[in-house]
């Protein structure tokens, strides 16, 4: 996309965001009107599956880049442990098309369901000089890719929507 | 009488003296004035300033007082005055110098044509051996007032990867150099260590253009000499310089010209489009100093055992054909052809076993005249018709010893690799002999005469050997008494290596028995019965570490992976 039709399109949505909120100003009721509290609740319900997918693609880009151990940062608890090791890259399915994010009625929690393509390298175990060598230039591992779920469960603190599981099943 | 420079010891042997930085900066002093040379060294920067300007790197500012003496500025510091030396090859130029009272020096590659230019700073004491070379390779290009840096850089590269060359440089030094990775290489010195094995060391490959690469070495492990050439794939010439100190400790600084002979080109892996400006590590990273390399340092890594530990280990635990390892992925099905045979292999060496072959994996042997059986587990895979592997250990003899048999039932004839635990050197390290002979049974009549053969028709060749799903090498069979393995990166390209004392048995034409001793490296011998019908291997490991002796199958599918034409260079001279 060259740079020019990103200037376009960033001075689309600046545009599309003044014209969708110029009607909300215009024909939003007083606060505390009942349409007023649906549309705070529709858009705070779109920010929050954005924040949970942005969470989700965050942990995903720290798996692929090889800097899981910076994930922690993501998660409510930071030493609760990620996915299996050996999940080395994921891909999402289907451009997150088949993808749930459920949000509890409590507002502060959430679940997601996350369809992917995983790539998953177990270390061979040997006492060969082949795979010692082959461990110390980045490979000794067995690689094979597989479809399967991550399963997240979330929690809001302070504002901030953070991990509190990831589980992976294989499809 | 002419003795053809066998050493005392094997390189991979010496106890290279741990040298003391005083003693390396004692040493240096006599490198105050250059590089030797055999040869005239060129004019070229006679007079001349120079300044290079390199990425992420030093700024290197020159001036050349005649052939033989420069001052340098680095990052405009203070000048230091140096004795250097400079050799062209076409219009490349290598100069080298190291900086008095110092254990830095550089060796600078300029291309005057595109000026284009590639640092090696080099020094001493930057490992825990002081002694082994270390280097940083900067790129850049020579600074010229009123002109326009150049964009282009030199590059690593995979372009000259697989190819090899017989070297003579003009100090009347030869030399076998094969380049199967892009980070190591072989090299066979012929004339200083009498030519009978091959060892490797980490190694840098940079294009200069498509004709003129830079080349470098480190004998890691072992002198910790560097050796750099510029060479030109065309002409088959070189120009480098060797720095470092050789067995005797005494400092080797010179340039040197040299012409060669091109071997031919082994086959490469990576896909098409890749010509190896990075390095595909995967999940590793180059060390993070400077210098930071891949290096397979063998006797750092692996245990080293006495004898009395290796037969406290042994006693322990033995693992005979257990489990199969990520070796025999691919291994060829156990054979059943040996069940309920009885015969007697007879070798030339005077030894004589019975065997009694019970089930698929159960044996008794006894030496002839003994009247008790022994039992053994044992393993056997058929690798062409009538021709049969198997291997056992004999228990209660006193070296551990295995015996790895290829018996061919159609000629009557065996061989057999006898190994055994504990060498001079390392109490765990495998030591073999090749026994030849042949099967007595009933209805066969074994040859009077006629044996399996030492052979040649391996060396130079290279095959690829998949073992498993993630484990591949490639071997190279560098000498007639050496093999060397080589480790693929991520993307095919060829990577770490390493090299041991090897043979080579011809069983049929086409089946040949190989062996090699990872020694000086893990101890382990390696056996394989290569079948290059059916480019399918079986064979057999045999180790020993603190966790016990294994004898454990090996199987891999081949692919053809080319050839050197090196067998001639071998040969003894008259």
């Amino acid at each position: 996309m060259k740079t020019e039709d990103v200037t376009t399109r960033r001075r689309f949505f600046r545009a599309a965001g003044a014209a969708l909120s110029a009607p909300l100003a215009l024909a939003s009721p007083a606060a505390g009107t009942e349409d007023g509290e649906a549309l705070k609740a529709r858009l705070q319900h779109f920010e929050d599956v954005h924040a949970i997918g942005e969470l989700n693609r965050r942990y995903a880009q720290l798996v692929n880049g090889r800097a899981r151990a910076n994930s922690g940062q993501l998660f409510a608890e930071p030493s609760q442990p990620g996915v299996d090791e050996r999940i080395r890259g994921v891909t999402a399915d289907d451009f997150a098309r088949q993808d749930v994010i459920v949000l509890g009625d409590d507002g502060h929690t959430a679940t997601a369901r996350i369809h992917c393509t995983v790539r998953i390298e177990t270390p061979i175990e040997a006492s060969s000089s082949l795979v010692e060598m082959a461990r110390q230039q980045g490979g000794g591992m067995i690689r094979r890719y597989e479809e399967g779920v991550f399963e997240g469960v979330y929690v809001r603190r302070s504002g901030i929507w953070k991990i509190k599981s990831m589980t992976y099943r294989s499809a | 009488m002419a003795n053809n420079n066998y050493p005392q010891e094997a390189m991979h042997r010496i106890a290279y003296t741990k040298l003391t930085e005083r003693q390396i900066l004692e040493k240096l002093a006599a490198a105050a004035d250059g590089p030797r040379s055999a040869s005239v060294l060129s004019d070229v920067f006679a007079g001349e300033s120079l300044r290079i300007v390199t990425d992420d790197g030093p700024v290197l500012d020159y001036r050349f007082d005649g052939e033989s003496r420069l001052s340098l500025a680095e990052n405009d510091g203070a000048a230091v005055e140096a004795g250097y030396g400079a050799l062209t090859l076409g219009p490349v130029a290598l100069l080298s110098h190291m900086i008095p009272g110092t254990q830095r020096g550089y060796n600078v590659i300029v291309d005057r044509s595109t000026r284009l230019a590639t640092v090696f700073e080099v020094w001493f004491s930057g490992f825990e051996d002081n002694r082994e070379v270390q280097r940083e390779i900067y790129y850049g290009y020579v600074d010229e007032a009123g002109s326009e840096p150049p964009p282009a850089r030199h590059t690593l590269t995979n372009r000259i990867e697989g190819k090899g060359y017989y070297w003579r440089q003009d100090n009347g030094i030869e030399t076998l150099e094969f380049y199967p990775s892009v980070i190591y290489s072989n090299f066979v010195e012929l004339t200083r260590f009498g030519g009978e094995l091959s060892f490797c060391g980490p190694s840098d490959y940079i294009r200069t253009d498509d004709q003129r690469y830079v080349y470098s070495r480190v004998e890691a492990e072992f002198s910790g000499v560097m050796t750099l050439y510029v060479l030109d794939v065309n002409r088959v010439e070189q120009a480098g310089v060797r720095l470092g100190f050789d067995e005797n400790d005494a400092l080797e600084y010179y340039l040197f010209r040299g012409t060669g002979e091109a071997l031919g080109q082994l086959a490469r892996f990576e896909p098409f489009g890749d010509v190896g400006e990075t390095l595909a590590l995967g999940d590793r990273t180059l060390p993070d100093r400077k210098g930071g390399r891949l290096v397979y340092r063998p006797l750092r890594t692996n245990p080293i055992l006495t004898r009395e530990e290796v037969d406290e280990a042994v006693a322990r635990n033995r693992d005979v054909f257990a489990e199969d390892s990520a070796m025999a992925g691919n291994k060829l099905p156990v054979s059943d052809y040996l069940v309920g045979k009885t015969l007697t292999l007879r070798y030339d060496n005077g030894e004589t076993i019975d065997y009694r072959f019970d089930g698929v994996h159960a044996l008794r042997w006894r030496r002839a005249g003994d009247a008790r059986w022994q039992e053994e587990r044992y393993e056997a895979w058929e690798s062409a018709p009538g021709v049969v592997m198997f291997a056992h250990l004999l228990t209660g003899a006193p070296d551990h010893d295995t015996h790895i048999v290829v018996a061919d039932f159609e000629h009557a004839l065996a061989s057999c690799i006898h190994g055994t635990m504990g060498t001079p050197y390392i109490g765990n390290e495998a030591a073999a002999e090749t026994l030849f002979g042949v099967i007595e049974m009933d209805g066969l009549t074994p040859p009077k005469y006629r044996r399996h053969q030492f052979t040649d028709e391996l060396v130079g060749r290279a095959l690829t050997w998949n073992y498993s799903p993630g484990l591949t090498s490639m071997h190279l069979y560098s000498t007639p008494h050496s093999l060397s393995w080589i480790i693929f990166l991520e993307n095919g390209s060829g990577g770490m290596e390493w090299s041991g004392p090897a043979s080579y048995v011809k069983i049929r034409d086409g089946i040949y028995l190989a062996y090699w001793l990872e020694e000086a490296c893990n101890g382990t011998l390696g056996t394989i019965l290569v079948n290059t019908h059916t480019m399918h291997d079986c064979g057999v490991g045999y180790h020993c570490g603190p966790d016990g002796l294994r004898l454990s199958a090996i199987g891999a599918h081949s692919r053809n992976a080319g050839r050197l034409d090196i067998t001639k260079y071998y040969g003894a001279k008259v």
